[in-house]
């Protein structure tokens, strides 16, 4: 899936290791999250949304060519 | 240096709580590896006499607890990092067992065929480990991290 939590954490002015740490995720996390290399669960996504202060729509965006649910390769 | 409003931070590449648990984890991992060795090279000096009754056998089996200690540690470990960490570790351990149960299959199939290892049992655990670390490197590398 595509995200814009690159874009929202930058523009807070927030470094990798602080939003992990608002999370309660490593930054490696964040790293993988921003460069599309990991979809979060639910719970994650939700989490991520309310420390933006935006919808989960307004941050994750589906793409033609995701990974079907049940995981492979894409 | 990262700022936002009043709030400084120094550059880290860890956020506080992953390096608590990775302390955590390397402390109790490692106690665990070193009370393996200690238990291991020395019991042996100790117990030799012993060898072949029923107290040598407990003796021999004592370098077993440090090892269920690493082993929990793992789980722990497991437990505390968070969600893709865990993914990624759990795929590690996936394939450090099945690369461990083909070996112990094949020195198997070696053995119905009259070629016989000596001490096969340290090849398994070998290749189950050998196979668990370079696959952690691997895949975390693949991940960017």
């Amino acid at each position: 899936m595509k995200n814009d939590i690159r874009r929202m954490r930058t523009d807070r002015g927030w470094s990798q290791v602080q939003l992990g740490e608002a999370l309660g995720v490593s930054r490696q996390t964040i790293n993988a999250l921003e460069s599309g290399r990991y979809d979060p669960s639910l719970p994650l996504a939700f989490r991520i949304a309310e420390t933006f202060g935006a919808a989960i729509e307004e941050i994750f965006q589906q793409e033609p060519d995701d990974a079907p649910p049940t995981g492979g390769r894409r | 240096m990262a700022q936002t409003g009043a709030m400084t931070m120094t550059m880290t590449n860890y956020t506080p709580r992953e390096r608590a648990a990775a302390k955590r984890y390397t402390w109790e991992f490692l106690s665990g590896a070193a009370a393996f060795l200690l238990t291991f090279l020395l019991l042996p000096l100790w117990t030799g006499p012993l060898r072949g009754t029923p107290w040598g056998v407990v003796f021999a089996l004592v370098p077993v607890l440090p090892v269920l200690w690493m082993a929990i540690a793992v789980v722990r470990h497991v437990r505390r990092v968070d969600e893709l960490q865990r993914s990624l570790l759990l795929t590690s351990f996936a394939i450090g067992f099945g690369v461990a149960m083909i070996a112990a299959v094949a020195i198997a199939l070696l053995g119905t065929v009259d070629v016989l290892i000596v001490g096969p049992e340290w090849y398994v655990f070998g290749a189950g480990m050998l196979s668990w670390g370079l696959v952690s490197i691997v895949i975390a590398r693949r991940m960017g991290l």
